[in-house]
């Protein structure tokens, strides 16, 4: 089967005034039809710049080397307007914070169908029918009334049900959602993995699932992505990966992960995640890892497969199960 | 909303007592007696007495003001002694050709300094952002009579495409718009490049773009709407210049509306004109503000106009 996204050897670098900043560096993962990815990782790996990347979200000045395939079209160095084609039908996005990615100036219904009326001709009239039904679906209480209230008279669960709702809007063959549920309620985090699981059974549309949470993914996930300082350490089917993690960071990781049974052993990565103007030589992960040795200052563990999948360290083989 | 609407109307009568004592005071403490211009440097000095007590004005400025105050309150403001008739009715009469000029300027400064706006903030930096920038800069500095003068004579007289005075045909407005809207055309170009500026991060916008749409649409309707926020709440305040400099523009460009009579009865000290027309021109100044208060709920679904504090 061919992937629905294809990338390789991405890299996206920033020009700042701090010299030039290479937030994603060589990432390569595939999406498949129907299924879901997770991308893993602390704050500042790179998750949302890969994904920007591949939506042409990226600020102008942004370099992109590397490829991102779209259903076999080359995404990386065509003019946006390739990548503008294919978003709403193809590849939909949802963002970290539902606050701040609704328009406070415009009624909720409207922008749900907005896409439906500018793109397709859709007749105002039907387009909020449409809009209610694609409410009625996500879960939005009386949305006949909803339909015409402006965001800031949502809650945030409720913004980002809104927001599925507009991506469902165009049918995509891909959602990538962006930590979905970071900026949410616990329980309304658990509501809205639920509404997302439910929505690719029925739809049966990939989903990209961006979080710094390995405890969310373990039932949303067919393959995860982990991401460590803008690079690729880990990659593969998520039971494995559980069972048989093969990189320290994942292992600190599903360390931290909060077991239902006793939260109090929670146990984050000691350190603070490497500064992407100034990363440490050799292996980025080296000033932070309980396996480091005086090979990983100065060599950088490439990718490649041991006991089954994909990781970059020098000693995978000790680490984990 | 019924506190909104009482704190609202103190707060406009207040703003129209200010306009009524101001006039009356700048007219009693500049130079001239209008009995003296009325009758002409020739006239004897018992006529001009008979006259300034025919007119009130030699009773003590604050028993002179308490008239006046309550004619105003009864709507009475008295005649013009030099044109005859209603003080007034004058003002009125010349009411349509101002209203004319300046909703051309207001018009000519949002649609041009929206569209200079949205060149400068979509390449923030670049060449044609800097050009803006020194463009707004030299008008904001630039007096407005003196800017009217130059238009005259570049348009007017050397390239001769445009009239120069005077409202015979359409082309007339265009001079004298263009001169009194200019300083309020610097302001919108400089808000709304800083408002697109200042939204121009918000993730909003990229979800519009991951729906699939243009960068246009991106700016129209939905980066422009949240921008002009802040413009919208200077119309109104700024309203009040742009009144005020009818008064200098139609005197340059000879445009036959209520600022040059207001203009012209300071210099023939006709009083009564003189005060219709400030009041009006207050008046308008609070019903257009309001009007705008109103408009920026709309614009604005976050704010309820009644719980609008100012
Ligand atoms: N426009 C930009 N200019 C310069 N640096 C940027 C820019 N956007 C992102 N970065 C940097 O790139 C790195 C990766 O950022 P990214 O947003 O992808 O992190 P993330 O993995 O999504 O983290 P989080 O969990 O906090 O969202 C960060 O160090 C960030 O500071
Ligand atoms: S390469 Fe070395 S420093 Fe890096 S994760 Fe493996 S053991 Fe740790
Ligand atoms: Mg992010």
């Amino acid at each position: 089967m061919e992937p629905l996204l294809r990338v390789r050897e991405l890299r996206v670098r920033f020009a700042t005034r701090h010299g030039t900043v290479s937030a994603v560096d060589g990432v390569s993962f595939d999406v498949y039809p129907g299924e879901t990815v997770a991308i893993v990782g602390e704050s500042g790996s790179g998750k949302s710049v890969t994904m920007q990347a591949v939506m042409g979200l990226l600020p102008r000045g942004a370099q992109v080397s590397g490829s991102i395939t779209y259903r076999g079209t080359e995404l990386v160095g065509r003019p946006v307007s390739v990548t503008r084609a294919l978003c709403g039908d193809e590849l939909a996005m949802i963002f970290q914070d539902p606050l701040s990615s609704l328009n406070p100036v415009f009624r909720v219904g409207r922008q749900i169908t907005e896409a439906l009326v500018r793109r397709r001709g859709m007749r105002r009239a039907a387009a909020r029918e449409r809009a209610v039904e694609l409410m009625t679906r996500v879960g939005i209480p009386a949305p006949e009334l909803r339909v015409d209230e402006y965001p800031h008279q949502f809650s945030g669960g409720m913004r980002q049900r809104a927001m599925i709702a507009m991506a469902l809007a165009m049918s995509p063959r891909l959602l990538i959602a962006d930590e979905p549920t970071t900026a949410l309620d616990v329980t309304v985090q658990a509501q809205i993995m639920r509404l997302l699981a439910s929505l690719r059974e029925s739809d049966g549309m990939a989903l990209a699932l961006i979080t710094h949470d390995l405890g969310v993914v373990a039932d949303a996930a067919d393959r995860v992505v982990l991401m460590y300082a803008g690079r690729v350490v880990e990659t593969g089917p998520t039971r494995e990966v559980y069972e048989h993690c093969r990189h320290p960071y994942t292992e600190g990781l599903l360390a931290s992960v909060p077991d239902d049974a006793d939260v109090d052993r929670l146990v984050p990565i000691s350190g603070q995640p490497p500064n992407p103007a100034s990363l440490p030589g050799g292996c980025a992960f080296h000033p932070r890892c309980r396996y480091a040795i005086e090979r990983c200052r100065t060599e950088r563990p490439p990718l490649s497969v041991v006991d089954g999948h994909p990781s970059a360290c020098h000693r995978s083989q000790e680490v984990g199960g | 909303m019924l506190g909104y609407l009482i704190r609202r109307l103190a707060y406009s009568i207040f703003v129209l007592w200010g306009a009524v004592t101001i006039v009356f005071v700048v007219l009693r403490v500049v130079p001239g007696d209008p009995a003296l211009v009325i009758l002409g440097p020739d006239a004897s000095p018992a006529d001009v007495a008979r006259l300034r007590h025919g007119m009130g004005l030699d009773q003590p400025l604050l028993v002179q003001y308490g008239h006046y105050l309550l004619d105003v309150a009864r709507l009475h403001f008295g005649d013009s002694v030099r044109l005859g008739g209603d003080a007034m009715g004058q003002i009125l009469l010349r009411l349509p050709a101002t209203a004319e000029l300046a909703l051309a300027a207001v018009v000519f400064a949002v649609t041009v300094g929206i569209g200079l706006g949205v060149a400068a903030a979509s390449r923030p930096n670049s060449v044609l952002d800097r050009v803006i920038s020194v463009f707004t800069l030299v008008i904001q500095s630039t007096p407005t009579f003196w800017a009217g003068l130059v238009l005259l004579l570049i348009f007017a007289r050397q390239l001769r495409v445009l009239p120069s005075e005077g409202a015979h045909s359409w082309q007339n407005v265009i001079l004298p718009a263009i001169t009194l809207g200019l300083g309020f055309l610097a302001m919108v170009t400089r808000l709304t490049r800083s408002g697109l500026l200042e939204i121009s991060h918000e993730s909003y916008l990229n979800t519009v773009r991951a729906k699939g749409l243009s960068e246009r649409v991106v700016v129209f309707p939905h980066a422009i709407r949240n921008a002009l926020i802040p413009v919208v709440t200077v119309i109104g305040l700024y309203l009040g210049s742009v009144l005020g400099g009818t008064v200098v523009i139609e005197t340059v460009f000879a445009w036959p509306g209520a600022g040059r009579l207001i203009a012209d009865s300071i210099g023939y000290r006709d009083y009564n004109v003189v005060q219709a027309g400030v009041i009006l021109i207050a008046a308008v100044f609070v019903v257009v503000n309001l009007l705008v208060d109103l408009l920026y709920g709309l614009i604005d679904p976050r704010v309820s106009v009644g719980r609008q504090e100012r």
